[in-house]
């Protein structure tokens, strides 16, 4: 049996919104009953487009907030039927990364103050050791140990997620939850934090769980995914099967949506003229999926992918499809994922780079190793 | 080229108070119909050289110290703000990236894209209506007739973009100029809002000026790319070219630092450091102290855009690094002068 560090058993979160003397209250379903497992050591992400509940589950996962009904299992302790103070006392080991790092750190607290906070609550920490603990704290995530006593607003925003990461550590978590931890920030920033995100989850034995909305992301860092559309898992599986065999509907439609960075990727078919399905309507394989995203509040009945979806029947409509296992590791929420053009075909299709970019990645790759072991710059004649 | 809907000469920007130019010396142009993807990361000057085309620059803080912008054979920057306005919105018009704070909160949308239209054509408020009504049919807004009358909160971001390119399109300019058009939007509705892009821009003819970070963007919809870095160029030329055959370092880090999309291919690479402060300025190349290729003389002159015959330029002393990386290794002699810390505030 596999080790299971985190467990969701059909987790739902409502929201209320509005309400009052002239607006009659409005209920979000923001998770409609997601089960999932994710197991010790591994990287698990979370996908969908915005409104689909990714951050409610993420929150829900460590506690953050309270599950309307359902409950999350920590290395087998029902987490929902914990006291506060053990709550409290289990927190240590579960952190959570923001993906706004501007606006996650306090602006009147110090560096060492926001990374110590965390070694003198749960560890009881003070004085030299403290100091020495978050100078070595700093050091691990790549800043300086003499930006202990900076503030906030004297660093970059990759500096700042790797003050997050650096607070998140502090207390010796076995669990980190990101939400979209980098997509706030550049491209080469961002690769700094993955790199760093990836070299502590090894160097630490951390399980990562990572939300994002960025799939080159996820299909770089995870070893699992599962997709997220209104609130739902509409699939879930190993992160390679997922590109080269996507199952669902939307997850075939969210590859088909991704910009490939290289010419004669997605877009260089014949000349569109109408390829674009009308909001509702059909589509033929291969259009980019129509319409908008259903408002969570007032989600269509059946499968909730249905109005967009071009495979939808009747029974679509009225029927939820369960989340079933449909080929060993892999689980799908669709009626009619066996009646769907085979996986393969649906596969995320890349082209290769050519051989001369090739050459000069590995002239960079090379060079900034070098410069990565070496302080001193290479000298030409 | 005569063909060219706008071309920018030399062009320099500096912000009050600040010792170098933001944007030195930055030259592009678009021929009529086609695409230039302006790429690169925060603060390298690109959404400030669409500012200064569309004569939008903070005038209090912001000066166009020298440089040409010449909009189909007119000079912008000699034109008064008067004869700017009459341009702006008619013959060249342009979509921001969060279109809720483009649009007014307090008039419906079929309003504002009306307005437009009667701004520069005078015609009468139905004709004006009509023409908003047809152009929210061309950008496939669902339901386009209700939606005229709708306020920009009743809509999703989708479709809010979707009346930023009607009502940046109602008057067929030359030119567009698109920052992050996308960059707001889910990945399933930017692919929709890029292909409606791509249509009216056939169909219209319109010079698009697109500005993003998004490679994958870049390769879907580009014709020409210019790669920004500190405020200059630093590469150049046929959206082929720049994948298949990148130069700069720096075109180089960018895209390696983007996770791949076919798979996992290692780590991924890096660019260290940060982009330097204006007070920190290389007086060089202004990548040279990121640059893992660079030399002394990387610091000592500027390197000049290169264009090759295919219409490929890169601004690199040490382009194609295949010619030059390897060689200055052989007596490794590391005697150079200690760079890290320069330029990583």
């Amino acid at each position: 049996m596999t080790d299971i560090i985190l467990e969701a058993r059909d987790l739902h979160r409502r929201f209320v919104t509005g309400g009052g003397l002239l607006q009659r209250a409005t209920t979000i379903h923001a998770v409609g009953g997601v089960s999932l497992r994710i197991r010790r050591g591994e990287t698990f992400a979370i996908v969908g487009e915005s409104g689909c509940g990714k951050s409610t589950l993420a929150r829900l996962l460590l506690r953050l907030i309270e599950p309307s009904s359902g409950s999350v299992h920590y290395d087998g302790r029902d987490l929902t039927a914990l006291p506060p103070r053990d709550m409290r006392a289990l927190r240590a080991q579960m952190q959570f990364i923001f993906q706004d790092p501007f606006s996650s750190l306090n602006p009147r607290m110090t560096v060492d103050r926001i990374v110590g906070e965390p070694l003198r609550l749960h560890l009881g920490l003070s004085g030299a050791a403290l100091r020495a603990r978050v100078a070595g704290l700093l050091t691990r995530v790549g800043l300086r140990p003499e930006h202990a006593d900076r503030y906030p607003h004297e660093f970059s925003g990759g500096q700042r997620q790797r003050i997050c990461i650096a607070r998140a550590l502090a207390s010796g978590p076995k669990l980190l939850v990101g939400d979209e931890p980098v997509s706030a920030l550049d491209v080469s920033v961002q690769a700094q934090i993955v790199n760093l995100l990836e070299d502590l989850k090894a160097d630490l034995g951390l399980t990562l769980v990572v939300i994002a909305h960025d799939l080159a992301v996820i299909r770089h860092m995870a070893d699992r995914v599962a997709v997220m559309y209104l609130g739902e898992i509409v699939e879930m599986a190993a992160t390679e099967d997922l590109f080269t065999a996507p199952r669902h509907p939307y997850t075939r439609a969210l590859l088909r949506a991704i910009p490939i960075p290289a010419p004669g990727g997605r877009m260089s078919g014949p000349a569109p003229g109408g390829r674009m399905a009308d909001a509702g309507g059909a589509e033929p394989a291969g259009a980019v999926l129509g319409g908008d995203i259903p408002s969570p509040a007032a989600p269509p009945p059946g499968c909730r992918f249905h109005t967009r979806c071009a495979h939808a029947t009747a029974l679509c409509a009225t029927t939820p499809p369960p989340l079933a296992e449909v080929t060993p590791g892999t689980q799908v929420a669709c009626h009619h994922w066996a009646a769907l053009p085979p996986a393969a075909d649906a596969a995320l299709r890349v082209p290769a780079r050519s051989p001369a970019a090739e050459a000069r990645f590995a002239l960079y790759r090379a060079a900034s190793e070098r410069s990565r072991t070496t302080t001193h710059r290479e000298t030409a004649p | 080229m005569s063909n060219d809907v706008l071309t920018v000469e030399g062009l320099r920007v500096r912000f009050r108070g600040q010792p170098v130019d933001l944007i030195d010396g930055v030259s592009l142009s678009i021929p009529a119909g086609r695409t230039l993807c302006v790429v690169g990361e925060s603060g390298c000057g690109k959404s400030v050289t669409s500012l200064a085309v569309m004569g939008l620059l903070p005038r209090r803080s912001a000066t166009v110290t020298a440089g040409r912008i010449r909009f189909r054979g007119q000079d912008l920057l000699g034109l008064p703000e008067a004869a700017l306005a009459d341009l702006r919105g008619n013959s060249m018009a342009m979509i921001f990236q969060e279109p809720m704070t483009s649009l007014n909160p307090v008039f419906t949308v079929g309003e504002q894209v009306a307005e437009a239209v009667r701004r520069h054509t005078g015609c009468s408020a139905a004709a004006a209506r009509d023409r908003a009504l047809e152009m929210f049919r061309r950008v496939r807004m669902p339901a386009a007739e209700k939606r005229l009358d709708e306020y920009p909160h009743q809509l999703s971001g989708g479709m809010r973009q979707r009346v930023m390119i009607a009502m940046a399109l109602a008057n067929r300019p030359a030119l567009l100029i698109a920052d992050e058009p996308t960059t707001a939007l889910d990945v399933t509705i930017q692919a929709q809002i890029l292909e409606l892009m791509r249509e009216l821009q056939r169909d219209i003819g319109t010079a698009l000026l697109m500005i993003t970070h998004d490679l994958g963007v870049v390769a879907e919809i580009a014709d020409d790319v210019a790669v920004m870095y500190a405020g200059r160029v630093v590469e150049s030329g046929p959206v082929a070219q720049i994948f298949n055959a990148p130069q700069h370092p720096y075109t180089l880090g960018l895209m390696g630092s983007m996770p791949a999309i076919a798979g996992r291919a290692g780590r991924l690479l890096t660019i260290p450091g940060a982009v330097p402060v204006p007070e920190a300025m290389p007086p060089g190349c202004r990548f040279a102290s990121r640059c893992p290729f660079a030399i002394p003389a990387c610091d000592a002159q500027v390197p000049p855009l290169v264009r090759g015959p295919d219409g490929h330029a890169h601004a690199c002393l040490r382009a194609p690094l295949e010619d030059h990386v390897g060689q200055d290794r052989t007596g490794d002699d590391r005697t150079g002068h200690d760079r890290t810390g320069r330029g990583a505030a």
